[in-house]
């Protein structure tokens, strides 16, 4: 069902890079568990709208409070340090745009 | 009396009477960890210095009179996907192995306020996918009542060290039974509470719209006394529910179940639950019916598609959640002892090497599902057999007040068994999953043991009624 080109290319989607030997292996335990998936064919849905979560809940808006003061709880000097790079308060990231 | 073995309203007591102090209870939980989690392995983190620092605190409060709730001086245990400020968390991957969190999740604020003690954090399967900590990637937690054996998963090492005192309660988080297959395995109790009863402010996100964290305790009573303190709405966590709080009434327990209807749904009791497994269910449910319940036969036509929808609405989640994991802002990455040649090399290259094999599967399997051209069949199906599902609990309770099952098919297994082939792994979760779907509440009770193997019961309710299941869940605890 899932060949080792539909491997490649979910995997370049996903954004995870994967070692040769492990593609095969991926195709066959992902086709496996798509067969199994397949169950919910013998259901018939035509007439339902689906749901993306369970509570019922719409438009919880927050209070409009200032940004600092929502983040209050959060220790900068700490998230500061956990970046491979940074320069002067700010993350260093590799030029993404040619 | 070992003080580590006392449950959460006994050490309460015992406090507030001036009994033994909190700092007692911290060191035996210490000298049980000490002596046993070599083996166990329940605990990735242990806070010593900090809990006995605490311990002494909360001590003064107590002798003062002036304690912060129930909960002041006790010690728990936290799952490693729970975020407490200062402290590393791995979420039992190596991609998170360098993470020092940065802020307390909700939860553990509300605990800090009630004067809980943290005393570590606890092994899981990584990013909380599995169902035997066998995915950790710091090796597995084994269980307490047979160390050949599976503790269950994902919160396996929270079940492992309240079943084996090294701590008096446990925080763990349920997406699909990651905390009722453990507590099941492990002989203890745990709940999964309604969505949005608990924020996830601070949970590492697996599957947002259905994870939830929860109690895993001792007895029934005290998972009820720790949901008071963690349930609540909380605005960092706008999928909490306006009204998500609940209070802790001591003897709250139900006299009698006369005006309980208990459902049997059929679908949870055919092919593939172990003989042994279910004779002790029927035990169960004859006590339940000795003490006056009304038990019924009820059908949940699309639970046997719960299990298939399940394995499309989590992983399309755990796809978009764990893009984050990039190698660029926090944790592992190869940016930082190797020379990447751009932002994709780091990318690509830090989630290959750092992530391990049933995380990236699960975001391969989402990333398909909610491809071009597959979306329609695959994620949409599934979120509308999720209506389905939910339609047939409604039903369901129309007619009964809670639903038992089984909590797991099987006994615990052993280790190897299943990791050979996930969707063998994958069926662990077959009596769970469906109340996450649902966002209803669910509760694991200790039942009896085959051979000294734990087997639970589960109790469904409908969303917010996680009092009913105290209640009858307190009943075939003493039963």
């Amino acid at each position: 069902m899932i060949d080792d080109k539909t491997v490649r290319h979910i995997a370049h989607l996903a954004h995870v890079g994967l070692n040769d030997n492990d593609i095969g292996k991926f195709s066959k335990e992902l086709s496996a568990i798509l067969e199994y998936i397949k169950e919910l064919d013998r259901y018939d849905t035509t007439e339902v709208d689906a749901i993306a979560h369970a509570t019922g809940l719409e438009n919880q808006a927050r209070k409009d409070i200032s940004k600092d003061a929502a983040l209050a709880n959060i220790k900068k000097e700490l998230l500061e340090e956990q970046a491979p790079k940074t320069q002067n308060d700010f993350v260093v990231v590799p030029r993404v745009i040619e | 009396m070992e003080l580590n073995t006392l449950t959460l309203l006994e050490a309460a007591r015992g406090l507030r009477e001036g009994t033994f102090t909190s700092r007692d209870i911290v060191e035996a939980c210490f000298s049980e960890s000490s002596r046993s989690d070599g083996e166990i392995h329940a605990y990735l983190d242990v806070f010593q210095e900090d809990a006995r620092k605490q311990a002494d605190l909360a001590d003064e409060r107590l002798q003062a009179g002036v304690p912060k709730s129930m909960l002041d001086g006790i010690p728990l245990a936290i799952k490693d996907n729970i975020l407490i400020s200062g402290k590393r968390c791995t979420a039992g991957s190596k991609i998170l192995e360098p993470y020092v969190a940065s802020y307390d999740a909700t939860v553990i604020e509300k605990l800090n306020l009630s004067g809980a003690i943290f005393l570590g954090k606890t092994n899981l399967d990584e990013f909380a996918m599995g169902s035997s900590t066998e995915h950790s990637a710091f090796g597995p937690t084994h269980n307490p009542h047979d160390v050949s054996c599976v503790p269950g998963g994902s919160s396996g090492g929270s079940a492992a060290a309240v079943a084996a005192h090294f701590c008096l309660a446990a925080l763990g988080s349920d997406t699909g039974g990651s905390i009722r297959q453990p507590a099941s395995f492990c002989g203890i109790v745990g709940l999964k509470p309604t969505y949005g009863r608990v924020s996830r402010s601070g949970l590492i996100a697996m599957a947002s719209s259905l994870d939830q964290i929860g109690p895993m305790t001792k007895t029934v009573a005290d998972a009820s006394l720790l949901f008071s303190i963690i349930a609540g709405h909380d605005p960092r966590d706008a999928t909490t529910h306006p009204h998500a709080g609940f209070s802790f009434q001591d003897n709250a327990s139900l006299q009698d179940l006369s005006d309980i209807r208990v459902g049997l749904p059929k679908e949870y009791f055919g092919q593939g639950l172990d003989d042994k497994v279910r004779a002790i269910l029927d035990n169960r449910i004859e006590a339940l019916k000795q003490k006056g319940a009304r038990i019924k036969d009820v059908s949940l036509p699309h639970a046997p598609a719960g299990l298939a929808a399940y394995y499309l609405v989590m992983p399309s989640e755990v796809s978009a959640n764990l893009a984050r994991f990039d190698g660029i802002r926090y944790g592992a990455s190869i940016a930082r002892n190797e020379s990447p040649k751009d932002f994709w090399e780091i990318y690509f290259e830090t989630r290959r090497k750092y992530f391990g094999n049933e995380v990236q599967r699960r975001i391969m399997l989402g990333t398909f599902a909610l491809s071009a051209g597959y979306y329609d069949a695959f994620y949409l199906k599934a979120q509308k057999i999720r209506v389905r599902i939910t339609e047939d609990f409604e039903r369901a309770f129309r007619d009964v007040d809670v639903i038992l099952t089984p909590t797991s098919p099987v006994l615990p297994f052993r280790f190897g068994e299943r990791t050979e082939d996930p969707l063998s792994m994958y069926l662990a979760d077959i009596y769970t999953v469906s109340a996450n779907l649902a966002g209803i509440p669910a509760l694991s009770i200790p039942a009896g043991s085959v051979g000294g193997l734990p087997v639970g019961v589960q109790l469904m309710g409908k969303a917010f009624s996680e009092e009913v299941l105290f209640g009858v869940g307190h009943f075939i605890e003493q039963s």
